[in-house]
């Protein structure tokens, strides 16, 4: 079913190739960031040996460059190609490219600052760790940009409603919109964090921060982000991966629900990363942590309905029997090489999916709280579905909007199924050594990986040594991607661009809209009413709950920083060779943390 | 995928309406039986730690 007919304009594709090219630039770091990470930890390198740089700048740019920058960029781009192509309607040029501008300034920014050594402070960001003020402005820009494009998006959308009364929102645009308007929701939240909390901080204006707040701000944020990055995929996963497999959608109503779903129950979860921290009470944690098992009810139906979709593929292509449908996909067609980017991130996700339900089990999360099996999970979702979604779809749109052929196809399509086999080793290795204790965001080479060290642990170098291989196979197929998405950049164009989708036709699909699957209104009302319900008591409890506001901290030292703010500047830098110094010092700190 | 235009070998004409997924309804059952197998795991791995 092709609904396209208005191709983009010049304009709105050299936008859409910059989105995506930058990104993808930047990213050829990320990963690289990535393999050190496992070098670093396992003790093999010290230092970058090619960039130089430190442990927490290299795992600062992996997981901001990895995590918000690629993804929001992909998602942006994703969006304005989907709405534009799904309702017809050209979009404000100028409002799209003033996002993608504000983007891209303040994508360099943080990335300068993250260079320079100023914003070692992780992608979370969390104070008492602070920052160059530049990092949070850059990160504020990114997130405004993504806003102004969502924006661009809704007159089209509400002239189209007016020209199409009784029509259904084509599927995908119904989830690009859940998707900015997940986004829009949360990060309210953390633009409020950094804006209210963090750069008056930063500033010097105030002394200190309520850190409690500000991750619970964060967290406000942080979880939602999650399905910002995996909607833009489920969107793939139920508007293209059925016909791509031969088939259609199972159920076009089941997708409109999903989607629908997140924005209710996507945001009031966020507390659940917060199981362990003071000054929240526990009921509103349990609450929160109920609400986190009632979002994966959404992609539980994406489960079935997904499959249900692969087999009516696979029966029509000859699959017999309860599963012979299976074997019938086409897992190493060439000529459908998004297939395997798609397959691979719905098995890589039941890893994922099941582990995340694990963590936000109150209890159970006690046994895997800040250990690697984090890392080790969200590896299996953000990483898995959503990277390698990204991942085919920018190549994808890269070559359609160029009017060039994909080079090294089947190497492009065997891409995935190699990084997942990585990628599967590497979560293992992480969630394994996690459950035996193995810390996440330390660098372990120094100590727990390091045989000269006291806390020299044997019993985790199995599953360090593996990490290694799993990210260095990861890597290896990256190297790969890279060079077919820069090859077909370069080479010689082969026909007109065109940007253009062919959607999938449903199984099931109710010819006129279902009333409450046809308004964003009662859903968006219903999650702001939730938030309000489950967020007003957390952030009650955590302004009420006696702790005071925390000087700064940086990641070289576990004393308050000595300069800005009269909180921290009386107190000594740590001494080794002055043993009274350290005792005033010590002192000094035991009445600050009273 | 170029196009994404199934070129395929298509062989079976399946009728909409009577299209039953029961290969998906069992690889649903299987789903929820091995998360609740990973599930149990750890909450049990999380009562030998008491």
């Amino acid at each position: 079913m092709n609904l396209d007919t208005l191709d983009l304009s010049k304009s709105m594709r050299r936008l859409l190739l910059l989105l995506l090219i930058l990104p993808m630039g930047l990213l050829v770091m990320g990963v690289y960031g990535g393999l050190m990470q496992a070098l670093f930890r396992a003790g093999i390198i010290t230092s970058d040996p090619f960039v130089g740089g430190e442990y927490y700048r290299g795992l600062t740019l992996h997981g901001v460059i990895n995590a918000l920058v690629f993804t929001t960029f992909f998602s942006v781009a994703f969006g304005h190609a989907v709405i534009s192509k799904t309702l017809n309607k050209a979009l404000n040029a100028k409002a799209a490219w003033t996002s993608g501008i504000l983007m891209i300034v303040g994508t360099v920014m943080a990335a300068l600052t993250i260079f320079a050594g100023q914003a070692d402070v992780l992608y979370t960001f969390y104070p008492p760790l602070q920052a160059n003020f530049f990092f949070y402005l850059g990160l504020v820009l990114v997130v405004v940009g993504s806003w102004i494009a969502f924006f661009t998006w809704i007159p089209p959308y509400l002239e189209w409603r007016r020209e199409n009364p009784g029509t259904k929102t084509p599927l995908a645009a119904v989830g690009i919109f859940v998707t900015f308007i997940v986004w829009f929701i949360a990060s309210i939240a953390v633009a409020v964090e950094i804006i209210a909390l963090i750069m008056p901080w930063v500033l010097g204006w105030v002394d200190g921060i309520n850190a409690m707040l500000a991750r619970t701000l964060f967290w406000m944020f942080g979880h939602p982000l999650v399905y910002f990055w995996l909607l833009p995929v489920y969107v793939m996963y139920y508007t293209m991966l059925p016909r791509l497999a031969g088939g259609k959608l199972y159920s076009d109503t089941a997708g409109r629900l999903v989607f629908f779903m997140f924005i209710v129950f996507s945001i009031p979860v966020g507390t659940h990363h917060q199981y362990m921290d003071p000054g929240i009470s526990a009921e509103w944690k349990l609450i929160q942590g109920f609400f986190t098992f009632m979002v994966a009810l959404p992609s539980l139906i994406t489960a079935f309905t997904l499959a249900a979709s692969l087999e009516y593929a696979g029966r029509k292509r000859g699959g017999t029997g309860l599963f012979g449908w299976v074997t019938k996909l086409p897992y190493f067609d060439s000529s459908r090489w998004l297939f395997a980017y798609f397959i691979s991130g719905l098995v890589l996700f039941i890893f994922g999916g099941i582990s995340g339900i694990i963590n936000a089990s109150y209890q159970m999360n006690a046994i895997v709280h800040n250990t690697a099996w984090l890392p080790g999970h969200f590896h299996m979702t953000v990483a898995g579905p959503v990277i390698l979604g990204m991942l085919g779809m920018s190549l994808y749109m890269v070559a359609k909007l160029t009017g060039k052929k994909i080079r090294l196809r089947k190497m492009v399509m065997a891409v995935p199924y190699v990084y997942s086999v990585g990628l599967l080793m590497m979560s293992w290795g992480l969630m394994r050594g996690g459950l035996q204790g193995m810390p996440r965001r330390t660098n372990t080479g120094l100590t727990y990986s390091n045989p000269d060290s006291a806390l020299y642990r044997a019993d985790w170098q199995l599953f360090t040594d593996v990490v290694v291989v799993g990210a260095s196979i990861m890597f290896l197929a990256m190297v790969v991607y890279f060079a077919a998405f820069f090859l077909t950049l370069v080479y010689r164009q082969a026909e007109e661009p065109a940007m253009s989708f062919q959607w999938t036709d449903s199984v099931h699909e109710s010819p006129t809209p279902v009333r409450w699957l046809h308004n964003f209104r009662p859903w968006v009302i219903t999650a702001v009413v939730l938030i309000v319900l489950t967020y007003a008591p957390v952030i009650y409890d955590v302004t009420t709950s006696g702790y005071d506001t925390s000087p700064r901290y940086g990641p070289d030292s576990p004393a308050p920083r000595v300069n800005p703010g009269p909180q921290s500047e009386d107190i000594p830098p740590p001494s080794t060779s002055d043993p009274e110094a350290g005792d005033e010092r010590a002192e000094r700190l035991d009445l600050l943390i009273e | 995928m170029e196009t994404q235009t199934p070129t395929d070998e298509t062989v079976e004409e399946i009728d909409d309406a009577s299209f039953v997924p029961r290969g998906a309804t069992a690889f649903f059952v299987l789903l929820i039986l091995f998360f609740a197998t990973l599930w149990f795991s750890m909450y049990f791995e999380v009562l030998s730690r008491q």
